[in-house]
């Protein structure tokens, strides 16, 4: 049984009669809870049966994040890209530029979120969970709000405070009803007949769009009349505050109460008495607080309200009275009871306190994504100001969280490093053990982890890997492998043991199975002894069999003298040099030959002192050793005899 | 040169253009392989005429990653899997996939499976390789692969590439590469080394003149093999800062070769400024089909290095892993979950 | 947060004692008061049984994995006195080392972090602890008694790395091996490894429970300066210690009295989670914030409707 639980709660619950007051749970892997049925065992030791009536279950809980489904991960992968540009772009920039790196970041974000929705409304057409992908939308909706309110406020500050234009914009592009309205209208037959004329026509004028107002107006039939020509001229010729227009704000001011005070004298005048829709729309642009709210269906909810009105009771508005405008907006539309969370996000924008939005925002969408990064740039933002100084640290552990899930998923955790190379010294530790703990399935994943780690200079990293595939592959009998990744680890011992292992394997088989690997270790060789050992070894095999009998003596001779040979390869290393001593020409000096003689003695000894305490392989060389030994002593004795008398002759 | 990048919501291991339908024709139908992911699958895309993203035609679930796909004819692929599996798939002229044959245990170890690490054909016999060091030849109607030619040494092989007919040559993590004849019963005619146990990550073989054999290294350098001269080769020059992942030689332009690497980074070798005939004997003793301009790549420029490298995408942070160009048309797969498209690659 | 709840059925005919995930969280082990231990291969929300062991003669208490660049290692301990290696040996499970040297039940084992070398600690309800060290062929081990009086409930190891350092190394070049146990004499106890004399000297003595001490644990290193340990204790309580690392004293903060006994507590494997479970019944997931406060995350809790219900 496996169940998918949506639990908004923070309370998971666990059906099974066997695991009833028994329950019991342990942190398993890197991110999920093992629970399952336990019993206490008591103070004085008892072992007690007990009565299990069921199957003993274990139960592995595992969080789902929705940044896991298939949606987010283009969300997540183009969002990587712009905070890590992001990040270097703020430590390459003067801090005067920062503003305008930041407002293209936030817009690169808004621009992926949106990219998002359009992905998930061509998918809705295709497959996939119908639910599902209606809430993905819903949360990428409000991210974008949310987002781009953020951006108007915070980010892209325009000098003077003056914000109604931004907030125009805003609205604009999150409540499009009035233009599809339009649109739906003016394409009918007659226009003004379309039970929508109207609305569609209060619409734009809520949302400032004077041209579509009046191009609707002058689709009317009675256009031309005085009523219409005047409302026309109005609306064409309302004020719209420009912040780089050359105009200041005081004599915007004062044309737009003018404007305002002749709008108010034609509704007085009865320019608009036979047509009492104009006369609503003059009243809006009166600024008539009644006419405006009972519009409030066409608006939809409280910020759009609040702009609306504010765009003809006060469009010089500055931030700091925002969060007044918006409670009256909230008080029209019932109040501080039907607000959502959604709204608090809103609200605490308006009321620029940073960390009521974020701590908002984490009600509002159970993903840490946003919050993340919208706390990343906020930091940002805020940058030198003191009155902040929680947000540095807000923002460290807010993307670590965000790591902790990437890194939790199977595909993602590359990702996750790349952002823990910019959240400090917790970063880099958590890199270190995420690096360590993924699972190394197969060697093409294990080298992606060690260039990760060895870009980032984690040394342990890199040898707890080589050293991890190295075991694994002696395991499974591939040498070859075990032995590259031995010497990639600079692990010595594991490396020596793997050069034992070669070594051993030959004593009985009495041949290299992976000699071609042998040949070729270069520089490697040096890594121990052992391997050194080996490596020289099959360099004598070479030798040899390129008769190359004179050197390969001398090479011979100089590992058994050297103490390099572990004590168990002696015997071969005589046996080897049986051949050599028997050879036509004398290759082995005296010297030599002593040498061998006194290894020979060694071996002897110490095979004596053993006694019976040899293992099976040492028994089997030592019986074949036996037999030859004599024909050694002999063939070591006649050597010696000749190389005297060559050597001595050739002296004189 | 344009580059555009589309997201696709999966790790993408191989990339793979179709053949043309005709030897002179364009393709524009790419099939793209995952990796490392819950679910991994094999995507059918088609690039449209104008400048928008490829769009994705048909998707098939696959068990494993995908670690190599190689086409034998111009409508049957070959994918390998990390679970050690070869699977045989008709791609047809709609774009549609259909799983044909399956090897499943082609590469073992000692009781599990070991992956697959690349694929080569000759147009009618699939060659395999795998972490288990095993060259296991394929024949796609034959369910019992036909020859398995056992490692020895015990060493993880990631590359092959098949240089005539019946020869291949692999390439294994120590930097070893062997030249395999296949209609001999014995072991490799050769073996070539790459110094110090520099893992060799991918084999190219040039398109026209069977003998140069480009193979990329885990110290991020290319180096070119004159298979004529096995004792060295012929040149090794560095570029990546990491591990390449995928060479290849332009099919209709083989004076240029592309390298992706785990460094983030898409190079453009491009040797075609040293397009000067070497020597003149070999003028007379080659069966080249290309006349003219002939061992551009073995020419004293490219001993020496000097060849021209250019980037072809920006600053990727996460590893490219793979590449294929057709045409004037490039295509990349990345663990940034992105398809890269380049068009008018050869022209800047 | 949505959560995914899979199940594998153990086989086991008795009650659960500890289930352990192995380092790359491919392999799960659990053992039972049915003496045995098993071991499955976990594939995503899959599990097979792998390894059916069965050579303890009581109730196994706890099983823990060795880091897996010694091979696949897994050891346990149980009431029937003693601790066993295993080992994996192609594919099949060994012993390779039984240490029976206690004279009651060994409560608890910790595998010492891997930079210190294969070394096991293991706890016993006889007073005193034991450290196994492997050393070329064979396991030594030292004893050390009279760790905690009537009996010795838990042990774990501090992480190797110097806190604040990347490279493992304090001051003096190797890393300092520590060890926290909980006995039934309600202290917590901090050991350390004296290199010059080779004995275990008890460094600290902490106290703060008021009942047995069931467990401890010591967190993993998250990159700063200081030091966190858990214990849980028969009065109900558990109590994080903090030490900053700076002045060197431990801090101790009751994280909550809870209903019941508490038996266990786990720390996620990047050190800033806590798992606590015990005879309430309930599994609770807790969490640092920013003031320094420990939160609850989250409970798992059998058979009772869920009645916080928050909504979007």
């Amino acid at each position: 049984m496996s169940a998918f639980s949506k639990n908004t709660s923070r309370t998971w619950s666990i059906q099974d009669p066997v695991i009833t007051n028994r329950m019991h749970g342990i942190i398993g892997g890197v991110s999920s809870l093992l629970v399952f049925p336990h019993k206490d065992h008591y103070k004085d030791d008892r072992e007690y049966p007990s009565a299990v009536e069921g199957k003993i279950k274990l139960y592995q809980v595992e969080s789902f994040s929705w940044l896991w489904s298939r949606q987010a991960r283009k969300l997540i992968n183009e969002a990587m890209g712009t905070f890590i540009s992001l990040q270097d772009a703020v430590k390459e920039v003067e801090p005067d530029d920062y503003k305008s790196v930041l407002v293209k970041k936030c817009r690169e974000y808004r621009s992926m979120i949106q990219a998002c929705v359009e992905d998930i409304t061509m998918c809705r057409e295709c497959e996939g969970d119908q639910e599902e992908l209606t809430a993905s939308g819903q949360l990428l909706y409000k991210m974008e709000l949310i987002l781009s309110l953020i951006e108007i406020l915070f980010i892209d500050k325009k000098p003077g405070g003056m914000i109604l234009g931004q907030l125009l914009m805003w609205i604009r592009s999150h409540f499009t009803q009035c233009i599809e309205k339009k649109n739906e209208v003016m394409e009918s037959d007659h226009p003004h007949q379309h039970s929508a004329y109207w609305e569609a026509v209060y619409g734009s004028v809520l949302q400032g769009r004077m041209e579509d107002a009046r191009h609707m107006l002058s689709n009317h039939p009675f256009a031309d009349t005085d009523p219409f020509l005047s409302i026309d001229e109005l609306l064409r010729k309302m004020p719209f505050y420009q912040v780089y227009g050359g105009v200041s704000v005081a004599e915007f001011t004062v044309r737009w109460q003018h404007w305002q005070s002749e709008c108010e004298r034609r509704l007085q005048e009865g320019h608009y008495s036979t047509c009492h829709q104009l006369q609503t729309v003059c009243k809006i642009l009166c600024g008539d607080q009644k006419t405006i709210n009972n519009l409030i269906d066409l608006m939809d909810t409280w910020y759009h309200l609040m702009v609306s009105t504010l765009l003809f009771t006060c469009p010089t508005v500055k931030l700091f009275r925002l969060h007044s405008a918006a409670q009256d907006a909230i008080a029209c539309v019932g109040g501080e009871q039907s607000t959502t969370p959604l709204d608090h996000v809103l609200l605490a924008a308006m009321e620029a306190d940073i960390l009521q939005v974020i701590k908002e925002c984490q009600q509002v969408l159970d993903n840490t994504w946003f919050t993340a990064h919208v706390t990343d740039l906020l930091c940002h933002t805020m940058g030198q100001t003191t009155d902040q100084k929680f947000l540095p640290e807000l923002r460290e552990s807010l993307l670590l969280d965000y790591v902790s899930v990437l890194v939790s998923h199977c595909s993602l955790w590359q990702i996750g490093i790349l952002y823990l190379d910019h959240l400090g010294p917790s970063g880099i530790a958590m890199s270190q053990t995420v690096l360590q703990r993924l699972p190394l399935t197969d060697d093409s994943r294990a080298h992606k982890i060690i260039q990760m780690a060895s870009d980032r200079n984690f040394d342990s990293v890199v040898v707890g890997v080589c050293r991890v595939m190295g075991r694994r592959a002696l395991s499974q009998g591939r040498l070859g492998s075990a032995i590259w990744w031995g010497v990639r680890s600079r692990d010595a011992a594991f490396t020596s043991h793997l050069a034992h292992q070669i070594l051993q394997k030959y004593v009985v088989e009495g041949r290299f199975e992976s000699s071609q690997l042998l040949d070729d270790l270069g520089p490697a060789m040096l890594l121990s002894d052992t391997l050194t050992f080996l490596g020289k070894y099959r360099e004598f095999h070479m030798m040899y069999q390129d008769g190359n009998f004179r050197d390969a003596a001398v090479l011979l001779v100089s590992l058994i003298s050297s103490k390099l040979a572990p004590e168990y390869f002696w015997p071969v290393l005589l046996l080897d040099a049986l051949p050599l001593l028997k050879s036509e020409e004398p290759v082995i000096s005296a010297e030599q030959t002593y040498e061998l003689m006194y290894c020979l003695h060694n071996l002897h000894n110490h095979a004596s002192k053993r006694g019976k305490q040899s293992s099976l392989e040492n028994e089997a060389t030592c019986s074949a050793f036996l037999e030859k030994e004599i024909d050694l002593r002999l063939a070591l004795s006649n050597n010696l005899a000749r190389a005297i008398i060559h050597e001595g002759s050739v002296d004189n | 040169m344009e580059v555009t990048k589309k997201y696709v919501a999966r790790k993408i291991k191989t990339v793979r253009w179709k053949p043309p339908t005709t030897d002179y024709g364009r393709t524009d139908v790419f099939i793209t392989g995952s990796w490392d992911d819950l679910d991994n699958v094999v995507e059918v895309w088609q690039v449209p005429e104008t400048e928008e993203d490829p769009s994705r035609l048909h998707q098939l679930p696959h068990l494993g990653s995908v670690n190599d796909m190689q086409y034998i004819t111009r409508d049957m692929f070959a994918a390998g899997s990390s679970n050690g599996g070869v699977k045989l798939y008709q791609h047809d002229s709609s774009n549609h996939l259909e799983e044909k044959m399956s090897w499943d245990r082609a590469h073992t170890f000692v009781g599990s499976s070991a992956p697959c690490t690349a694929l080569a054909t000759n147009g009618d016999q699939i060659a395999s390789v795998g972490e288990d060091g095993n060259l296991v030849i394929l024949n796609p109607n034959q369910k019992i692969p036909i020859r398995t030619i056992e490692s020895v040494g015990g060493c993880s092989v990631y590359a092959v590439v098949y240089v005539r007919a019946s020869e291949v040559v692999t390439a294994n993590m120590q930097g070893h590469l062997k030249l395999w004849d296949l209609r001999s019963a014995q072991s490799a005619r050769a073996t070539l080394l790459s110094p110090d146990q520099i893992a060799v990550c991918d084999l190219a073989s040039h398109p026209t003149q069977q003998h140069l054999v480009a193979a990329g290294g885990e110290d991020g350098a290319l180096a070119i093999w004159d298979m004529r001269n096995t004792s060295q080769p012929f040149t090794i020059i560095s570029a990546h800062s990491g591990p390449i992942s995928e060479v290849r030689f332009h099919p209709g332009a083989p004076e240029h070769v592309f390298t992706c690497g785990l460094d983030g980074q898409l190079i453009h070798w491009d040797a075609s400024a040293s397009a000067r005939p070497t020597h003149i004997p070999s003028f007379k003793n080659t069966r080249d089909p290309s006349g003219g301009s002939i061992n551009v790549w073995l020419s004293s420029d490219v001993a020496r290095g000097a060849i021209e490298t250019v980037s072809v995408i920006p600053y990727s942070p996460l590893p490219i892993n793979s590449v294929d160009v057709e045409g004037s048309t490039l295509i990349a797969g990345s663990d940034n979950e992105a398809i890269y498209m380049v068009r008018q690659v050869l022209l800047y | 947060m949505v959560s995914v709840i899979s199940n594998v059925e153990t086989g086991h005919d008795d009650m659960i004692h500890d289930a352990q995930m192995d380092y790359f969280g491919t392999r799960l082990a659990t053992c039972s008061s049915d003496r045995s231990v098993r071991i499955f291969e976990v594939k995503g929300t899959s599990q097979t049984l792998i390894a059916d062991l069965r050579e303890h003669e009581g109730p196994v208490w706890q099983v823990a994995w060795a880091h897996p660049m010694y091979g696949n290692i897994l050891a346990s301990c149980s009431y029937d006195r003693k601790v066993i290696i295993w080992q994996e040996d192609g594919h099949k499970w060994k012993k390779v080392h039984e240490y029976a040297n206690h004279d009651s039940s060994v409560n608890s084992l910790c595998w010492a972090p891997h930079e210190h070398g294969l070394i096991l600690a293991c706890a016993s309800a006889d007073g005193s602890f034991s450290v196994l060290t492997s050393t070329a062929h064979t396991w030594e081990s030292k004893k050390i008694t009279s760790a905690h009086s009537v009996g010795c409930n838990a042990v774990s190891w501090a992480p190797a790395v110097a806190p604040g350092s990347a490279d493992g190394t304090s001051r003096s070049g190797t890393a300092v091996q520590r060890i926290v146990t909980g006995g039934c004499d309600s202290y917590v106890k901090i050991w350390k490894f004296d290199s010059a004399t080779g004995e275990w000297i008890e460094e600290l003595k902490l106290e703060g429970h008021s009942d047995w001490v069931r467990d401890v644990a010591w967190a993993p290193s998250i990159g700063l300066p200081r030091s966190i340990i858990a214990s849980c204790s028969q009065d109900r309580r558990v109590i994080i210690w903090t030490n900053d690392g700076v002045t060197g004293v431990w801090q101790p903060r009751e994280l909550n009295t809870f209903d019941d006994v508490i038996w266990h507590v786990s720390w996620s494997v990047t050190g800033n989670i806590l798992a606590v479970s015990g005879g309430d019944n309930k599994v609770s997931l807790w969490k640092e914030s920013l003031e320094g406060q420990w939160v609850c995350l989250s409970d798992s809790a059998k058979g009772q409707p869920s009645s916080e219900q928050r909504t979007l």
